[in-house]
C-alpha cells in the first residue's frame, strides 16, 4: 500500500519537473534584471562589508597578533642545539665506557666545585667501575664515624655505602668560596635544566674565545650564549687534554663534555637501562598475550560461529 | 626515530653482554701483563716522544668555523659581521659623533650559532667516541 503511494507520488513529481524548470528559468531572468537595477546600493554594501572585514581583522591582529616576550633573546639564552645522543633511543642503553670516562671527568674537573650528593659509591659498581675500584675510591675519602667511647666523632675511610663527598660543607660555604655564585648539585642536573643533555653539552662547549661584539659582560662573569642572561659565573673548565683517559680516548673538549654529560644523565636516571629493558619485556609479553588471546577467541567462538540455527515448523496437524 | 633504527635497537638489546660488578680474574690479567710488558717497554720509548708532541685537538671549533662559513649560514654570518662592523665604527668614532647607544650583536650571534649548531651536531657525533 505504502509502496504504491510512493510510486504514485514519484510519477507525479516527474511530471511536474518540466514545469519547475521553466519556473527556474524565469527566476534567473528576473534576478538578472533585478541586479542590474539595484547594483549601486549592493556594490557599495559589498565594498563596505569588505572594508569592515579587513579593518576588524586588522584591529584584532593589532590587539592580539604580536606575542609579547617578557625577556629579550639575550636574557632567554640561546636554545641548545639538539645532539643525536646514543642513549636517548627507545631501546638503547648508556655507553658504559662513556660513563666511566665521564665519572673521571667529574672527579678530576667538576668535583672541585660541584657536589654529587645523591650518588653513593655503591651505585657505580657494575655500572662504570668494579667493586674493588669503587671501594678504593671510597676509601680515599674520609667520613664521620660513630661516636667513640668519649662521645667524640672520629673519621673513618669511606665505604661503598657512603655518598660521594661534597666539596663544600653547605651552600653558604660554596657561595662564599665562589664569589656569591652557588655551583649547583649535579646529581639531578640533567633533569633539572630545560634541554637536559643538550643544554649541558652546549653550555660546556659553548664558551666563545671572546664575547660577540657589543655584548655586555659584567665583571666576574663569563659570556656563554646558552646560559640564560649570557653571564655565567662558571668559567670555561674543559680544555683539550685536561684529563688523561684510561682507555686512551683523546680527551678533547667535546669528548669530555659528551662523556661527562652522559655520566650526569646516568646520575639523574640510573634506572634508565633497567627501565628500557622493562619496556621491552612489556612489549614482548603483550604481543604474546595478544597472539594467545586471538587463538583462544578463535577456539572458543568456533562452535558458535559454525552453528546453524534451523527452524523446523511443526507439521500441519490439520 | 626510523623503523630501521628501532629494529636495530631490538637486535642490539638482545645481544647486550652482561655487565659484571667483579673485576675479571686476576690471573689472566697478570699473564697478559707479563706478555705485554716486553712489548710495552719497547713501545714506551717511542710513545714518550710522541706523547709530548701529541696534544689532542678538538675538532669542534673547526667544524663550527666551517659551518659558520657554509652557504646555509651565510645570511646569519653576514648579519653578524655587519653588526660587528657597526659596533666597531661606534667604538672608533669620537664621542660627539656617536649616534644612539652602543649596539649589542648578541641576537645576531645567537642566530649564527643556532644555525652553526644544527650543522655541527651530526658531524661532531660522527667523530666522537
Amino acid at each position: 500500500m505504502f509502496s504504491r503511494n510512493c510510486l504514485r507520488q514519484a510519477s507525479r513529481f516527474s511530471k511536474s519537473l518540466p514545469v519547475r524548470q521553466t519556473i527556474r528559468r524565469n527566476a534567473t531572468d528576473a534576478s538578472k534584471a533585478g541586479s542590474e537595477a539595484s547594483q549601486p546600493g549592493l556594490t557599495a554594501a559589498a565594498y563596505a562589508a569588505t572594508a569592515a572585514a579587513i579593518a576588524s581583522s586588522g584591529w584584532y591582529f593589532y590587539q592580539y597578533g604580536p606575542t609579547v616576550h617578557a625577556l629579550t633573546p639575550a636574557e632567554e639564552g640561546l636554545h641548545a642545539t639538539k645532539y643525536p645522543w646514543v642513549h636517548q633511543g627507545f631501546l638503547t642503553t648508556f655507553d658504559h665506557q662513556a660513563l666511566r670516562r665521564g665519572f673521571q671527568v667529574y672527579r678530576e674537573v667538576c668535583a672541585s666545585c660541584h657536589s654529587l650528593a645523591r650518588v653513593p659509591w655503591r651505585s657505580l659498581v657494575g655500572v662504570s667501575h668494579t667493586v674493588d675500584e669503587a671501594k678504593a675510591m671510597a676509601e680515599e675519602c674520609e667520613y664521620d664515624d660513630e661516636p667513640n667511647d668519649n662521645g667524640d666523632i672520629e673519621k673513618r675511610p669511606g665505604k661503598l655505602s657512603d655518598y660521594i663527598p661534597s666539596p663544600y660543607a653547605n651552600d653558604e660555604a660554596a657561595r662564599a668560596a665562589n664569589q656569591g655564585a652557588l655551583p649547583p648539585d649535579l646529581s639531578l642536573i640533567v633533569k633539572a635544566r630545560h634541554g637536559g643533555c643538550d643544554y649541558i653539552f652546549s653550555l660546556l662547549t659553548g664558551y666563545p674565545d671572546e664575547p660577540p661584539a657589543g655584548a655586555a659582560v659584567q665583571t666576574g662573569l663569563n659570556f656563554n650564549p646558552y646560559f640564560p642572561g649570557t653571564g655565567i659565573a662558571m668559567a670555561r673548565v674543559l680544555y683539550d687534554g685536561i684529563v688523561e683517559y684510561d682507555d686512551g680516548t683523546p680527551a678533547t673538549t667535546s669528548q669530555m663534555a659528551k662523556d661527562v654529560v652522559e655520566f650526569l644523565n646516568w646520575a639523574a636516571e640510573p634506572e634508565m637501562d633497567e627501565r628500557k629493558k622493562m619496556g621491552m619485556k612489556v612489549l614482548a609479553i603483550t604481543t604474546v598475550m595478544l597472539a594467545l588471546s586471538i587463538w583462544v577467541k578463535k577456539y572458543k567462538w568456533a562452535p558458535l560461529k559454525t552453528r546453524k540455527i534451523v527452524y523446523s515448523p511443526p507439521k500441519d496437524l490439520h | 626515530m626510523t623503523l630501521s633504527q628501532f629494529l636495530s635497537d631490538i637486535y642490539e638489546s638482545f645481544t647486550v653482554a652482561e655487565a659484571k660488578a667483579e673485576a675479571p680474574p686476576a690471573e689472566k690479567a697478570e699473564e697478559k701483563e707479563e706478555a705485554s710488558e716486553d712489548k710495552e717497554e719497547e713501545k714506551e720509548e717511542a710513545a714518550e716522544e710522541e706523547e709530548e708532541e701529541e696534544e689532542p685537538e678538538d675538532i669542534m671549533p673547526k667544524l663550527q668555523e666551517e659551518c659558520q662559513n657554509s652557504k646555509k649560514c651565510a645570511p646569519y654570518k653576514h648579519h653578524y659581521d655587519e653588526c660587528a662592523e657597526r659596533v666597531q665604527q661606534w667604538d672608533d668614532a669620537e664621542e660627539e659623533d656617536r649616534k644612539g647607544k652602543r649596539e649589542s650583536c648578541v641576537e645576531e650571534y645567537f642566530h649564527l650559532m643556532h644555525c652553526a649548531g644544527d650543522c655541527v651536531a651530526p658531524k661532531l657525533w660522527a667523530k666522537l667516541k
